[in-house]
């Protein structure tokens, strides 16, 4: 800022300065025209002599703003290449520009270690969340066992056998919820390194989808697949497995017996798009742009067990595979999810 | 604090019993980092208000903070350096000089500020936009989304802290306009950049972290972010 309002002065001064120059030498011609005592052999080369200082005061400015400029745009290198962090260009040697390096990297130094600290901060916290749950997996699944001993035994017992199979139904979302968590933090944390190739979105589908079967034939719910084999996404098939079964799981949950999915894959300009369309009881507009938050779970479907964590990994998952997810529904028509993928 | 701030913004056109209130009393905020869509009927006042902005027009009354810096007490010269390197915007027709190809168009306001292009990140804008078989090639030798592609190249190249978009996706057909608005989304996250886009599409509401709906040039809704996007 300084500099910028101190430009126009600095401006003035040099016209000041050239003004008065050509004043000094116009006085000085005259005059000797005037006095004109010598002769014309002295204003010959007094006029040469005058020629002559103005050319070299006119190459000395010019040198001047050409070593500020090129001044100038060393330091902006400089700054550039320091805030991208790269190697020092004038590293200790005894010239300004090697100073203002070198005290603008230690101040870009600074900012990054705080940076890094707050990172390691973080990274405890998350650190912390996954000893936790890899902690309580243990004693819970204990529990899992011992609450499926508990219902051999308690079989005839009208009093505590629905006792019990509350134990066993709410430890096992327990334990899917700190499996959710734990897959989470390893996700957020970089721990999970996503493995990234080529690969037809056909396998992902089908292997879910398998996974899926029998629960779905069981509720009496048809699933479709129209995806050619040729579509390609850029992706970790395993982990968009994962998400195509949270996916599926979910739309198996919600939808009545007799209804159906299907599931449609179309290759883009940029994304391969993946949509899972459900015939199920839909979600309100109102609700849409909460559901992909951690631990929200819908005003209508209370009755229906659940944490809220599948669509926040989900979307988690995706967006780490450098795609988008997003759903549209109509209620009680049903929920259209649609997961975006790179192409290549 | 606040990447934008707007306090009691009016803009009216036409003088006494004619006069057309564009803009009426808006105030909002907007923070580091979000994306905001403005959505409202045509003529609800919504492109008036992302021109104020991004100090393409000047208010009738009222305050437009961008950074803390008051953007309307700045003279013209300074109003236009602002916008150069402070924000970059996209509009509904790309504005591709026909003449220069892809690359030339996108580091076009980096030649312009008189700044080094930074090849690196260059490089990363291009290919996160999947226009690295097309920088040699003319804007007409494109298809409508990838010519907006290269708009939004253009738009990030100075890295500008703020996006200001109106209707991107316009002139786009929907399955574009999704993968647009994808890739416009993931950028300003892996750019921290804020954006605030206008859109009659309300489909899109889901990608933006808050939604503002204005009309008849006041804000009916959206003043306030939606609780619980807190993350662990």
């Amino acid at each position: 800022m300084k500099g910028q309002e101190r430009l126009p002065h600095t401006r003035l001064v040099n016209l000041g300065v050239a003004a008065a120059f050509i004043i000094l030498v116009l006085a000085y011609v005259t005059s000797i025209i005037l006095l004109d005592t010598t002769g014309s052999s002295l204003l010959g080369l007094s006029l040469l002599f005058i020629l002559c200082i103005l050319i070299l005061g006119g190459a000395w400015s010019w040198s001047l703003r050409h070593q500020l400029t090129s001044f100038m745009e060393k330091v902006e290198t400089l700054v550039d290449n320091a805030t991208l962090g790269r190697e020092p260009n004038y590293n200790y040697e005894e010239t300004l520009l090697s100073s203002i390096e070198h005290k603008l990297m230690r101040y870009i130094e600074i900012a990054r270690v705080n940076g890094q600290n707050l990172e390691t901060e973080k990274n405890k916290i998350k650190e912390l969340i996954s000893d936790i749950s890899h902690q309580t997996k243990t004693p819970l699944s204990n529990i899992m066992i011992y609450s499926q001993l508990l219902e051999e035994n308690l079989v005839h017992d009208e009093h505590a056998l629905p006792l019990v199979l509350q134990v066993k139904k709410q430890s096992e979302k327990l334990d899917w919820l700190i499996q959710s968590l734990v897959k989470l933090s390893r996700l957020e944390t970089g721990m999970i390194s996503l493995h990234m190739v080529s690969s037809p979105v056909i396998l992902a589908v089908s292997e879910a989808v398998s996974q899926i079967f029998i629960q779905a034939e069981s509720s009496c719910i048809t699933i479709s697949i129209s995806c050619e084999a040729h579509i390609t996404a850029h992706h970790d098939s395993k982990w968009t497995t994962e998400v195509l079964f949270n996916l599926l799981e979910n739309a198996v949950k919600y939808t009545e017996a007799g209804g159906s999915i299907h599931i449609t894959a179309e290759a883009n300009e940029m994304f391969v798009r993946l949509d899972i369309a459900d015939t199920g009881r839909g979600i309100s507009q109102e609700e849409l742009p909460q559901i992909f938050k951690r631990f929200y779970r819908g005003n209508n479907v209370r009755d229906i067990d659940g944490v809220g964590i599948g669509l926040f990994l989900a979307r988690e998952i995706i967006t780490a595979q450098g795609g988008h997810m997003k759903a549209a529904s109509v209620p009680g028509q049903g929920t259209v999810f649609s997961i975006f993928l790179p192409l290549c | 604090m606040p990447i934008l701030r707007i306090e009691n913004l009016k803009k009216y056109y036409g003088k006494g019993a004619q006069t057309v209130k564009a803009l009426d009393n808006v105030s909002m905020n907007v923070e580091k980092g979000e994306f905001v869509a403005i959505v409202g009927t045509s003529g609800s006042g919504k492109s008036t208000l992302l021109h104020m902005l991004g100090g393409l027009d000047r208010a009738t009354e009222g305050k437009v903070y961008v950074n803390g810096h008051d953007i309307f007490q700045m003279s013209d010269e300074k109003l236009t350096i602002f916008r150069r390197r402070s924000v970059g915007f996209v509009f509904q027709s790309y504005n591709l000089v026909p003449i220069l190809n892809v690359l030339a168009n996108i580091v076009l306001p980096i030649e312009l500020d008189g700044g080094q292009i930074d090849q690196e990140y260059l490089n990363l804008i291009i290919t996160s936009l999947g226009l690295q078989e097309k920088t040699r090639n003319l804007p007409a030798e494109l298809s409508g989304g990838q010519q907006q592609r290269v708009a939004i190249a253009r738009a990030l190249a100075t890295k500008p802290s703020i996006i200001l978009a109106d209707e991107p996706t316009g002139n786009l057909d929907s399955k574009t306009s999704q993968e647009v608005l994808i890739l416009l989304k993931q950028l300003s996250v892996k750019f921290d950049q804020t954006i605030v886009m206008i859109t009659h599409n309300e489909a899109i509401a889901q990608m933006a972290d808050r939604i503002i709906r204005i009309e008849d040039g006041r804000i009916a809704s959206g003043l306030t972010q939606a609780p619980g996007e807190s993350r662990l």
